[in-house]
């Protein structure tokens, strides 16, 4: 199978004005998507999906590893052709509305002006958003925004789309619509990763799913397969997810744990071998 | 154009032509010329003229040079604040055709501020012309013609009654008193000036004169004007009352000039005080407009200010460029240095941990790494470098310092230069004669 995203051993630490590491967003990262796939980040906050989305996406450079997106370096203007890219939040000009909007990410395109008509008349109809394309952005609902940033993403017929938090701020039914829409763009052979933390939007329509925690890879594998000792269960890969953090969580502090006690111990018997030598020596003169 | 450029230009137009503080300077640009409108100079026509383009001119080059350097540089900078910055960034857009579109961008609203001023230059000029035709006598000969006199011998019998003057009307002249300084005319006399090639024009026909008697003070001088031609039965004729040594101006009817341009005017001094009065030949003439008035009007005045205005506009236009490319490339270039900055960093990175791991030998890692370190603190990263406007501000200074030097220069040089030589060849070219 083609690989269409490949990250090695990819880290990434934000540092602060005076160049100092302030977080480690990323560690030693590896991660392949191929083509067809539907890829799902999963992580509590601050665990480092969207720094990776955006490694990916060339919007921030690694301090070590390589990253590969179709083949090409991230950032690359012939790969980004093919990419499709929803951010967590809705960065739209909120004086165009959405047609326009639609329109100028069309023009970014370089799509031909009856073609990207065609197509944005395509996209209103497929996110329902008939009603209120002619409204200006800046009074969208969140939901209404999703979509018009969804369908922004989708403006280029994308061979990979990247979605973070897809569902944000979305209704049931828009949440229900969004992954019926995802389903039938997998059909079409697309590529999705997405990132999200509301894992019952996820779970049905993800082919692998990866968990990460502080900035590593916890768990990495095929759904089936992960979830296999969670079958039968009322929520699967909730209860999957909530177990995999606590193990780790628990890990980690006990890793910890241990590094202090061993430092701890390490003072006392020196304390006490001190102590044992004055003693000693007392007992001696004596 | 390329169609990234257009969208990214219009996109930029739309963001900042429909805000408030657009529309206001627009507003703002169109008043400008009206508020040095009253600044009079060192009170002469050809002082006013150059008091009002200075001062429009200096404003609005400020106001358009400041907005520019805040325009280009929240152009930018505002797109990085709505994170809009980082879906584009994601885009098959190259950098230099956003920067180029946004630079378009900003270009246009500055042509559109421009047209406002240029509009509204050329509506006050029109005004300032007629403000000066009103108040500066010797601004008048551009847009008035002055008719050809030749005064005829005055009749040695007076006339007592109205009728009797068509007699004198269809004299001719025997001796030429052209060359006289002044008319003198004693009590119950009279006097017959004959002007030759008037051509009809759509004003109005006026005789101007500045009559001069040895009475006392605000006492009027009264007497009767009678014009016609010797082709016309009925001669018209006018009871007067006017101040002495004061410019008057007689509206006289079409009809009294004849199909060859030919008028005959003659003033019966009939002052009740027994007064001779005296026309100085200077101030005695018959004037009528030249052509259309408005035409007139934008060939004596607005045609000179609209020359002067295109050229200062490509002088405030080419520093509107410059500061606004300037402005623009500063965030480019602060934004592509914190690009650099994570480049140095993994390169920095990659050397540390190969002379950690002692993969390398040799005394070019260790000497790069320091320099590396060094550069990568002067790089600002891409979040830091946006809020540090001080280090665009420093880069424009230059630029702005350059647009507000050719502006100066054509302002303060050039400008009271070009102004004079049109005002100059205009009077050569109207073939007024020096008086």
């Amino acid at each position: 199978m083609e690989e269409l995203v490949k990250l090695q051993e990819v880290t990434k630490a934000f540092k602060d004005f005076w160049g100092k590491s302030k977080s480690l967003a990323v560690k030693n990262l590896s991660l392949s998507v191929e083509k067809g796939e539907i890829f799902g980040l999963l992580g509590p906050n601050g665990s480092g999906k969207s720094t990776t989305l955006k490694l990916i996406l060339g919007l921030l450079y690694p301090n070590r590893g390589r990253i590969a997106v179709l083949g090409k370096p991230p950032g690359n203007n012939t790969a980004k052709q093919f990419i499709g890219y929803l951010p967590e939040e809705d960065y739209l000009y909120s004086y165009l509305n959405g047609r326009e909007t639609l329109d100028f990410y069309g023009k970014i395109f370089n799509i031909p002006s009856r073609a990207r008509r065609e197509r944005i008349d395509f996209l209103i109809d497929l996110l329902g958003m008939k009603a209120y394309q002619r409204r200006p952005v800046g009074e969208y609902s969140k939901g209404m925004a999703r979509r018009i940033g969804l369908a922004s993403a989708l403006i280029n017929d994308p061979d990979l789309l990247i979605l973070d938090e897809p569902t944000n701020g979305m209704d049931p039914i828009g949440t229900r619509e969004m992954k019926n829409l995802l389903l039938e763009l997998k059909t079409k052979g697309k590529t999705i990763i997405i990132s999200t933390h509301l894992l019952s939007d996820i779970e049905s329509i993800c082919d692998r799913i990866g968990i990460l925690y502080q900035g590593e890879f916890i768990a990495i594998d095929k759904v089936d397969k992960l979830l296999l000792p969670y079958k039968g269960e009322h929520h699967p890969l909730e209860n999957f997810f909530i177990d995999k953090i606590q193990q780790e969580r628990e890990k980690r502090d006990n890793k910890k744990k241990l590094e202090i006690s061993k430092e701890k111990e390490e003072t006392v018997s020196v304390k006490k071998s001190d102590i044992d030598q004055e003693l000693l020596n007392k007992l001696l003169k004596k | 154009m390329n169609r990234r450029i257009t969208a990214v230009t219009l996109n930029t137009f739309r963001d900042y032509f429909f805000t408030p503080a657009i529309i206001t300077l627009i507003v703002f640009m169109l008043l400008i010329p009206f508020l040095c409108f009253n600044m009079s100079g060192d009170g002469t026509a050809e002082g006013k003229f150059k008091v009002f383009v200075t001062y429009s001119f200096l404003i609005s080059s400020i106001i358009l040079t400041v907005t520019n350097i805040s325009l280009s540089c929240s152009s930018i900078s505002g797109e990085w604040k709505k994170r809009t910055l980082l879906i584009l960034d994601v885009k098959p857009i190259k950098r230099w055709e956003f920067i180029l579109g946004k630079w378009l961008g900003i270009l246009a609203i500055n042509v559109i501020l421009i047209i406002c001023f240029l509009l509204a230059m050329t509506f006050s000029s029109i005004l300032i012309s007629r403000n000066l035709t009103r108040n500066f006598p010797e601004y008048r000969s551009i847009f008035t013609t002055e008719a050809e006199l030749f005064p005829i011998p005055a009749a040695k019998s007076s006339p007592k009654k109205t009728s009797d003057f068509m007699s004198f009307l269809k004299m001719s002249p025997e001796v030429s008193e052209g060359e006289k300084e002044t008319y003198a005319i004693p009590p119950r006399e009279n006097m017959v000036w004959n002007f030759k090639g008037i051509r009809k024009s759509s004003g109005n026909l006026y005789l101007s004169y500045r009559p001069q008697t040895s009475g006392p003070e605000g006492q009027n001088i009264a007497g009767y004007w009678i014009a016609g031609n010797p082709s016309l039965p009925q001669p018209f004729e006018l009871q007067i009352s006017f101040p002495k040594d004061k410019v008057h101006r007689l509206q006289l009817p079409w009809e009294a000039v004849s199909v060859d341009g030919e008028l005959n005017i003659a003033y019966l001094n009939f002052d009740p005080a027994n007064m001779s009065i005296l026309f100085p030949r200077s101030d005695f003439k018959i004037l009528y407009p030249r052509g259309n008035y408005w035409i007139n009007l934008l060939r004596g005045g607005a045609n000179l200010l609209m020359l002067v205005t295109l050229i200062c506009s490509v002088g405030i236009f080419f520093s509107c460029i410059v500061s606004n490319l300037t402005a623009i490339l500063s965030t480019s270039i602060l934004i592509s240095m914190s690009y650099m900055h994570d480049f140095i960093e993994i390169m920095i990175n990659s050397i540390s941990s190969q002379i950690q791991t002692k993969e390398t030998a040799g005394i070019i890692p260790h000497l790069s790494y320091p320099m590396l370190k060094f550069i990568a603190f002067f790089l600002p990263p891409l979040d830091k470098a946006l809020p540090h406007s001080y280090i665009g501000n420093f880069l424009l200074i230059p630029s702005q310092y350059l647009g507000f030097l050719f502006i100066r220069i054509i302002l303060l040089g050039a400008l009271p230069l070009l102004i004079l030589a049109i005002i100059y060849f205009s009077h050569r070219e109207l073939g007024i004669p020096n008086e």
